[in-house]
């Protein structure tokens, strides 16, 4: 028996659902505190508001609203991006960054599970190179260089040692 | 460098041919650029769209005189040169129907194209007959590097070329081909392939891409996403899961050669003679009959007519093009009028 969350005494017998922003709240309560709530089945009350009063005693849950960025470069806000679908300016990349990683990480973790780099393609001329694209690539030279020193290929080996010092100056 | 429409529609595509052209009617490779220090087309505020689009202009026109690409600003252009555009695949539907300015640029083979302030600020395109990806985006790598060379675009070690959907993000590139699957919807296996393609995280998009319907029996295969592995590998990729798909509606095929023989010719003979009789007749009719005559080619049971005849048929019996034949308006009915005139004449020239 799910008991009136208001009075805390009474069985709840009407029981309102809200769903906001993907989050979930439930509020049960009797009949008597939905009245006094000014909640009748007749009448459409504000049921976010009572569910609102309902999450200050209790239902309150850490994540339940997302705090707004603002882009400071073009004024786009990150509940605009949520409603349009669509970002104002190229910063918002910068001013979203921790947001908008995860939400092209879990589009690509869906495609390739545990792929690391989210761009692994080309690059314009003039901008700085990727470093974990670049870390990665010395990581798997010098494996291929210690495969190579078993199998005694020493001029494959060292043809390896060149390129990882070549690319650990850049 | 301005242009003045109506135009020619021939582009190098519309020729046909190329790997696999009897399923594979055209392999497409966009690449989504954005201007750094600009605000995205799609902000609420349109005032960098002006110096976008002169920024742009200027940096087309210090392309080596050979490249000859047409500049022409969308806005400038009637309702009807929009359209025409939109059918030939030079511009998408939200660059015809958009509003602020906004242009297009195209090479003489209209084979390259780039949409101006339409999602992005640049979406450039290579368009080619056949399963021919790589050499798409070849054509469009070499613009890319052109246009790199003169402008900045946004980008970012950790993102990639920077886009207003992220959806686009990283790489900037979207593969389409535009399969021709009749055998497949006859045979009842189109819905079985298309569970597949999205499974292979691939969309099937209409015939004038993303937003649009499907026509005749054509089905534009695209990526769904666009980063975290390279251009090349995107491409080996997509050509993998197409050529699977090309190699099932040719089973198909076959399939109804062998054991269906006599269904396959009424199907196909029927599309002929209603394309020959009709007095009026819907785009959308005229693209499904016209689809059964290009199985018909392929399958050799029709030698009149030849991929690009049909290639060609389709593209003018739609709305804009067949008004420009007219060299007048038509109102939806006239339309269908014209077009059964239109393809009743050329049909009879075959004979």
């Amino acid at each position: 028996m799910l008991i009136c969350q208001i009075c805390k005494k009474k069985q709840a017998t009407i029981h309102l659902t809200d769903i906001h922003n993907n989050v979930k709240k439930e509020v049960h309560m009797c009949e008597g505190c939905a009245s006094e709530k000014g909640f009748s089945l007749q009448s459409a009350a504000d049921i976010p508001q009572l569910l609102g009063l309902a999450s200050k005693k209790k239902v309150a849950s850490p994540q339940a609203v997302e705090e707004d960025i603002v882009c400071p470069v073009c004024g786009q806000r990150w509940s605009d991006f949520n409603s349009r679908g669509r970002l104002g300016c190229p910063n918002d990349y910068q001013a979203f960054e921790p947001r908008l990683r995860k939400l092209v990480e879990s589009q690509l973790s869906s495609w390739h599970p545990g792929e690391v780099s989210l761009h692994s393609g080309k690059v314009p001329p003039g901008a700085p190179p990727d470093l974990s694209r670049q870390l990665t690539r010395i990581h798997n030279l010098e494996r291929e260089l210690r495969q190579a020193v078993e199998m005694e290929h020493f001029e494959e080996a060292a043809r390896l040692k060149s390129e990882i010092s070549r690319l650990k100056v850049v | 460098m301005d242009i003045s429409l109506p135009f020619d529609p021939a582009a190098a595509w519309l020729a046909g041919g190329g790997p696999d052209a009897a399923i594979a009617v055209t392999s497409r490779v966009r690449l989504a650029r954005n201007l750094a220090n600009h605000n995205f087309p799609t902000h609420p505020d349109q005032s960098d769209r002006s110096s976008v689009l002169s920024d742009v202009r200027n940096a087309f026109q210090s392309l080596p005189d050979g490249d000859g690409y047409t500049w022409c600003e969308i806005d400038r252009q009637s309702n009807l040169e929009r359209h025409l555009l939109l059918e030939s695949h030079l511009i998408s539907r939200e660059l015809a129907d958009g509003t602020g300015p906004r242009a297009l640029a195209f090479n003489p083979a209209k084979s390259i194209s780039v949409m101006v302030n339409e999602e992005d600020h640049l979406r450039m395109q290579a368009l080619c007959s056949g399963l021919r990806l790589k050499d798409a985006f070849a054509s469009v790598d070499q613009l890319d590097n052109a246009i790199a060379s003169r402008l900045a675009f946004a980008y970012s070690p950790l993102f990639g070329y920077l886009t207003s959907c992220p959806t686009n993000v990283g790489t900037g590139l979207r593969a389409s081909v535009m399969l021709h699957l009749p055998a497949l919807v006859m045979t009842s296996h189109i819905e079985k392939v298309f569970r597949a393609i999205y499974e292979m995280h691939m969309a099937v998009r209409g015939f004038y891409g993303e937003g649009t319907e499907a026509m005749g029996d054509f089905y534009q295969i695209s990526n769904q996403i666009t980063c975290g592995r390279s251009e090349n590998d995107i491409l080996a990729d997509m050509e993998a899961s197409i050529k699977a798909i090309i190699s099932y509606e040719n089973r198909a095929r076959e399939e109804l050669l062998e054991r269906e023989r006599p269904r396959l010719e009424d199907v196909i003979w029927r599309s002929w003679g209603i394309l020959e009789y009709a007095r009026q007749i819907t785009s959308e009719e005229a693209m499904r009959h016209l689809s059964n005559l290009r199985l018909g080619v392929v399958t050799k049971i029709l030698d009149s007519l030849t991929l690009e005849s049909i290639q060609r048929l389709l593209l003018l019996c739609q709305p804009a093009h067949l008004q420009q034949i007219e060299g007048h308006n038509l109102e939806s009915d006239e339309r269908d009028i014209a077009r059964a005139t239109f393809l009743r004449g050329s049909l009879s020239l075959t004979r």
